[in-house]
Parts: C-alpha cells; structure tokens; sequence
C-alpha cells in the first residue's frame, strides 16, 4: 500500500467558543513514524487539537488531510487507522476488559479474534477476567484505553495525557511499547502530557501551545544543544511569550 | 455499519440496564395480568386486544430506557469512540437508534403476548385460529410495533441532544406525561389543534388498539403515520447530531 510520508496535516485551523478562540491558525505536519509531544499549559488548546482530527468537534475554519484524504466522506474513512484517547478513557464500564476490547473489535471489523488476548497480556489486565471496568482503579482504566486505541494497528495515534494515573512500571511499558510502535512499526504518535521529565524520554519533535497557537516546533536534538531539559527550555518560551 | 450493529447488540445484551427494565417488566406484566382476573375466563384473542390498549403504560418504561441507554453513550464516550474508528455519526446514530428500537419493541410486546399466552392457555384463543386470523393478528401487533417506534423514537432524539442520563430521562417522561395527557380530545383546546393531535402516533396507536375489526383504511393510516413519523424524527435525529459539539 502506498503510504504517504507526510501522515496527517492541518491548515489554517480555526476553533472558536462562544466567547473563547480555543485554536488559531494551527498548521501544522507529522511525518509518518515519528513521536510528537504536545506541550502546553492548562486551556492552550491541546485537547481541542487533538479533538478535530478524531471527528469530535468540528473546526469554524480550516481543514485537515489525514492520510491524504481531506474531504468528509474520506476523511471518515481515513480515520479507521487511527487510534485515541483523549482527556478521560472512553469505556463500556458495565462490561469486562476483554468485552471492551471484544466492542472495538466488532466496531472496527479486526477479523482476529486472538488480538483481544494478547493486547490484554500486553498492557498488562489479563489477570482481570470478568471484573467490570467499574470497578478498575484509573491505572488500570488507562491501561485498557492504550489497549482500545491498539487494537486495529493505528498508523496516527492521538494520545491526551494517556499516563495518568500510571505507576512507574506501567509508564516504562507504555514507554516502551510506544517507542517501538513508532521506531519499528511506523506509527505516528501525537502525545500531550504535562509530565515533562516523561515527555522528554519519549518525543522525537515537539509542538509547544500557547493560547490556541503553535509558538515553537522543534527536535529533540535541537533542544538538547539548547537546554539540557524540555522543562528549563518550556519555562523559559513561557517567560518569552508573556504580554508585555 | 454492520460492524456498528454487532457491537451495539453485543452490549444490549450484557447491559445490566436492559435485563433490569426486562424484569420489571415481566413483574408489571403478571401484575397486571392477575389484576385483571374476571370472573369467568377470557379468551386470549381478547386478552391481546385489551393488553394493547394498555400498552401506553408499558411506554414509560421505554422513556426511562432511552435515557439509561444513550445517555451514558455520551458521558462515557463511547460514542466518541466509535467516531474516531472512522464511522460517520449518521451511521452510529442509525446503529444506537435501530438497536435501541428492537430493545423497547422487545420491552412493549412482552406484556400483551405473556397475558395474551397466559389467558390462551386457560380458556383458549376464542375463535378457530385460520390464515385470516393470524394475519390480522400479526397486523395489529405490527402496526403496534412501528406506532411504538415512531413514538420511541421521539424519547431517542431527546436522548441524543441532551447527550446526559438524567436530563434525557426527565425530559423522556415529561414527554410521555405530556403525550398521555393529550390522548384524550381536550375541549379546552382549539378545534384545530384538536384535530392535529389526532395525528400523533400515540393517538393513532389507541384507534388501531381499539378498532373492532380494523378496516383497511385505518390500517393504511397507521402504517403511513407511523413511516413518516419515524423517519422524519430519524432524520431530525442524524441532522441535530451531525451538527452537534460531541461530549
Ligand atoms: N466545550 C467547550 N466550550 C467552551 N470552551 C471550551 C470548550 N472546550 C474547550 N474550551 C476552551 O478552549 C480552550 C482550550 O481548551 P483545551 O481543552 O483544548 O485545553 P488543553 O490544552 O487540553 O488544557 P489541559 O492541559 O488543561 O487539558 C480553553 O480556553 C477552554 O476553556
Ligand atoms: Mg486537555
């Protein structure tokens, strides 16, 4: 199959709120295999990004190409390779974790059926049987979550502070295993996360936002003959950008 | 889309929700049916004719069915989820809506054919049971199905704009209230909204329940009130919610 370097696009995306302008002018281009973090403080316009290109919301101006396909039939279709989680996990809570993963199987036509067991074991739940997501602790939510937005092979995935609520030993796996989806298997990752010293381990390039716009894009090697951490460099663009 | 219908059956049937509204409404159903003992036994083909002029009552629990089932589609995000699988939001519409359909036809037929079984087994069915009989039989039964639906289907599209349990669940029964109380003619109303509100399915639904034989023009009727009915609020439903700023 043919596949496009450039994975997903956006131009001159526009989001506004009834009185908030929560994205402007927003261009921006992830190559395919590459893990972007997406910094940013509280309100800047992190999960309102993310929300447009899964089809949540829709932007007041602009437009997206997302594997190369830009009108709304195609972009609906594009999206089946696209795995996410944005803000809080998305769960059926009155069923088990494999019966999650059972749905999303349904819901996006995996014909194999052994991908729910081994993304179980993957993430860690396949000792939970029958015990209903009600009662999982927020770890183990989100590890189901990573799981869901797994299950069909996601070449984009969108992950909003997807290690919340993860001990020490589930953010190493989710380190891991996102680093060699992205390195080996050439998924494109777009995460936001506040943890910095975690965001450091993992992104290739970063997107900082500020106030709905993208202030600075750049790679981890050029930050690192910059600064010695995203976290000194990050408040260091804050006192930058603040109003005179 | 069959994929979207799979994965909406395959949580109807585990749905706490559904099981809990089902045994009600086997209690309610045996309830009524014991209420309603006579003196000397009726016979079953009267027993489904009465038990489908009572179906109004069966409706509320299909309000509060609504609410239970596409509310928390919105508040856990699931159908968030399935969007960003790639489906358009008519089609996960469709595939709640039909689901949720076939799960409040399901919760409305089992109180007529429980007491309608109950009393056949008693005192028999009443006629000899021909071709005619049951065709007119599966007639009314069917026109009660998709007058219900059309009905149903009005507490669906509340459910998908309020996208919130509690509030769909009011606003659900404040309709049914709404739509009982109109089924009466109101004389304090004007004649022409009279005359309206003969249109509304419920009311359609309580001429066909009470018509002895049904002639075929009522029957016509219903079928073309219920169709339209049902697809118009089916189309306000995917226009709203393709719309809508999603939860
Ligand atoms: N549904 C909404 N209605 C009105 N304003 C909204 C809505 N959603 C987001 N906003 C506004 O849009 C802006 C961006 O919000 P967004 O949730 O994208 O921020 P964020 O970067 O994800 O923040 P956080 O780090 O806290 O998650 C904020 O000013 C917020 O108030
Ligand atoms: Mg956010």
């Amino acid at each position: 199959m043919y596949e496009p370097e450039v994975v997903l696009e956006t131009h001159n995306l526009n989001k506004d709120y009834r009185r908030t302008r929560a994205l402007s002018d927003i261009n921006i281009a992830l190559d395919r295999g590459r893990i972007y973090g997406l910094v940013g403080q509280n309100g800047a316009g992190k999960t309102t990004l993310m929300r447009i290109i899964a089809g949540l919301s829709q932007p007041t101006q602009g437009s997206i190409t997302l594997f190369g396909a830009s009108s709304q039939p195609s972009l609906v279709r594009a999206r089946r390779r696209l795995g996410a989680i944005i803000e809080t996990p998305a769960l059926y809570p009155d069923l088990s974790a494999a019966q999650n993963l059972e749905i999303e199987r349904l819901i996006r036509g995996v014909a194999d059926r052994s991908r729910v067991k081994r993304l179980l074991q993957q993430v860690g739940l396949d000792g939970t049987g029958r015990k209903r997501v009600r009662d999982f602790s927020l770890g183990m939510r989100q590890r189901l979550a990573i799981a869901v937005a797994l299950l069909a092979d996601p070449a984009l995935l969108l992950l909003d502070e997807p290690i919340n609520g993860l001990d020490p030993m589930g953010i190493i796996q989710v380190r891991q295993l996102l680093t060699t989806l992205a390195h080996e298997h050439g998924c494109t990752i777009l995460i936001s996360s506040h943890i910095l010293s975690e965001l450091d381990q993992l992104a290739d390039e970063y997107l900082f936002v500020s106030d709905g716009r993208i202030i600075k894009q750049l790679t981890a090697a050029e930050l690192s003959t910059q600064h010695d951490n995203l976290e000194g460099y990050f408040l260091e663009l804050l006192k930058e950008g603040t109003p005179q | 889309m069959k994929g979207l219908l799979y994965a909406e059956f395959y949580h109807l049937r585990r749905s706490r929700w559904f099981h809990i509204m089902l045994v009600a409404d086997v209690l309610i159903s045996i309830v009524f049916v014991f209420a309603a003992k006579d003196a000397h036994p009726l016979p079953g083909r009267t027993v489904l004719r009465s038990a489908l002029i009572d179906l109004p009552l069966m409706m509320m629990l299909c309000a509060i069915f609504a609410g239970l089932y596409i509310g928390p589609a919105f508040t856990n995000k699931t159908v968030a989820r399935a969007i960003t699988a790639g489906h358009s939001r008519t089609r996960v519409m469709l595939a709640k809506c039909i689901v949720y359909l076939i799960a409040t036809a399901v919760i409305l037929l089992v109180y007529p054919l429980l007491s309608s079984g109950m009393a056949c087994a008693r005192a028999g069915w009443g006629v000899t049971i021909t071709w005619g009989e049951c065709i007119s039989v599966a007639r009314v039964i069917a026109l009660a199905v998709l007058l219900n639906a059309a009905v149903c289907m009005l507490f669906a599209f509340l459910s998908f704009m309020l996208q919130d349990t509690g509030k769909a669940i009011g606003t659900s029964v404040v309709v049914y209230l709404l739509l009982t109380i109109l089924a009466t003619p109101r004389p304090a109303l004007p004649v022409w909204l009279n005359g309206l509100l003969v249109l509304l399915p419920t009311n359609i639904a309580r001429d066909v329940a009470f018509a002895r034989p049904l002639s075929a023009g009522l029957a016509w009727q219903a079928l073309a009130g219920g169709v339209v009915c049902l697809v118009l609020l089916l189309l306000l439903t995917g226009f709203a919610f393709n719309r809508s700023e999603l939860k």
